[in-house]
């Protein structure tokens, strides 16, 4: 940590000198494998209103998708944010917008990374 | 065991890992100033494309395969380097990056060769999202025939010790690491066709090439001898190609001024100092009339200065320049590199000399900080790219604005 905020030759020494931790910050809350995590942007309302349009969505290549996760998958040649559901043999993909009906994957579906996280920055006027 | 990770494809594989409209599509990715191919996917591949020709020569064979074609987009091929370096790093030891797309690796101990290469090449391929060969073997340039083998099998390949001799006599010669096309009308003169017939050299024979190839053929033989890759640079270049010929010295002088700053902020980044400086002019490569000129020149006493490199280079150039050319592209490279604090001051450098050059170090480590390319980009006074890059794609992994969408 700065050598600047450390007591020096002068003054007294500060009673928290011993006591000092990192500072919060938000990716260590996000990101867990910071060389396979990725960013996208959510461009739909499949998953509002959990996702919202513009939000930033976190995802994850380090992570196996699991039943129950929300993953980015490739459907029909561009990427998609879904919930991933194994019924039995069968691999759902569901929306969580509720006018929206659930697809079902076949074995070849590409998954690109298990969403963990989304981030939504308020803009400011003025 | 030594180990080599391998990106295939790695520059088309970036790209295609952000489209998915692409997948089972042919891509290639073109040179500096969108010049001539420099990767292929294995679709493109296929198509009978290859690497080096140039773009506008196979353009109507592109169209016509419906290739997707990219200029190079450096900045997302590091950011990927750099990610598949630290992923390694977090599943091998001792990890040596080679080049952008490829690492060598030492197996952490207790592992079995053929059961960590499979999940090393499963993990990585899911983590980057590439296909990363894997080749192990005795030595690094065992392993470098390993890995060859892995890309045309399943993706990763242990070459054993007892399988050595009989994988080299179906290697050609040509395919060994560090065997240079310089050396191929020799060896080919001597009889010697396979990687086999290499390893088996007359010690008599042997004697007479340099030392680098008589270590080639001990790691040919299971004797590591390359121990560790050198990590100190020794030259560093600076190149651009116009997208407008320019014809007179003062505009090719501006170029060199560009390419001197740009140098000058790499070595201080190292902190170091370059003591030979080396310009090369050309004209269209592909033209019948093509030129070349080249001069080299010393500099009085080491310097990373910009402006001491420009005044070397000015008068070798002037020597040198033909009118009336119309040139396509320079190159400043400076060699001779030594760390600033070895650097040999002469006799007659007064006190405040090296008191002034003191002070030009600290500007040139302060202007390192920033992006050396931008600075050279911006300073070329045209508003127009100087590098042509019709098909660049977004910088998907460091800029906000670029990154993908999902629906």
């Amino acid at each position: 940590m700065g050598s600047e905020t450390q007591t020096g030759r002068y003054g007294f020494p500060s009673p928290g000198e011993d006591c000092r931790e990192d500072r919060l910050d938000i990716r260590s809350l996000l990101v867990r494998h910071p060389s396979s995590t990725y960013y996208l942007r959510s461009e739909g309302d499949a998953m509002a209103p959990l996702i919202s349009r513009g939000d930033i969505m976190v995802a994850d290549r380090a992570l196996r998708p699991r039943n129950g996760d929300i993953v980015i998958v490739e459907l029909d040649g561009s990427f998609c944010v879904r919930r991933l559901v194994v019924s039995g043999q069968r691999l759902l993909l569901c929306a969580e917008n509720p006018g929206w009906e659930p697809s079902e994957a076949g074995a070849d579906l590409v998954c690109f990374g298990v969403v963990t996280g989304v981030v939504r920055v308020f803009g400011r006027q003025g | 065991m030594i180990g080599l990770a391998d990106c295939n494809s790695f520059y088309a594989s970036c790209e295609k890992l952000f489209r998915p409209d692409l997948r089972g599509r042919p891509v290639v990715v073109l040179s500096n100033n969108d010049g001539c191919i420099v990767a292929l996917s294995a679709e493109a591949k296929a198509l009978g494309i290859r690497r080096g020709e140039p773009y506008f020569r196979c353009r109507t064979q592109l169209e016509r395969g419906h290739v997707a074609v990219f200029s190079s987009n450096y900045t997302l091929y590091q950011d990927m380097s750099d990610r598949t370096v630290e992923i390694l790093r977090s599943l091998a030891c001792d990890v040596q990056p080679y080049s952008i797309d490829e690492s060598f690796f030492s197996l952490p101990g207790g592992t079995d060769p053929e059961t960590y290469a499979g999940r090393l090449y499963n993990t990585l391929k899911r983590r980057t999202g590439l296909t990363i060969s894997v080749g192990i073997a005795r030595t690094r340039t065992l392993a470098k025939v390993a890995n060859h083998m892995a890309k045309h099998t399943r993706g990763w390949m242990v070459l054993r010790e007892e399988d050595e001799r009989a994988v080299l006599a179906s290697t050609a010669v040509s395919e060994v690491w560090g065997v240079g096309w310089r050396y191929q009308a020799t060896l080919v003169s001597l009889g010697l066709k396979t990687a086999l017939d290499l390893a088996c050299m007359d010690e008599r024979r042997l004697q007479r090439f340099p030392v680098t190839f008589r270590r080639t053929v001990a790691e040919l033989n299971g004797v590591a001898c390359i121990e560790s890759l050198p990590d100190v640079r020794r030259s560093f270049i600076s190149g651009i190609s116009f997208s407008v010929p320019k014809t007179s010295l003062a505009q090719i002088m501006q170029t060199l001024s560009c390419h001197c700053r740009n140098l000058s902020s790499k070595m201080a980044r190292r902190n170091l100092a370059a003591s030979e400086v080396f310009v090369q002019l050309g004209t269209d490569r592909f033209a019948e009339d093509y030129r070349l000129l080249e001069c080299s020149a010393a500099l009085p006493r080491a310097s990373n200065y910009a402006p001491d490199l420009l005044a070397a280079v000015k008068p070798a150039l002037e020597a040198v320049f033909v009118p009336g050319l119309r040139y396509k592209n320079s190159r400043v490279g400076v060699f001779g590199l030594c760390p600033l604090e070895c650097r040999q001051w002469s006799l007659f450098d007064d006190e405040s000399r090296i008191e002034a050059a003191r002070k030009r170090d600290t500007m040139a480590a302060l202007v390192g900080q920033r992006g050396d390319l931008r600075t050279l980009t911006d300073s070329f006074g045209d508003k127009r790219r100087i590098c042509r890059s019709e098909f660049l794609s977004p910088c998907y992994t460091t800029r906000w604005s670029d990154i993908p969408g999902a629906g």
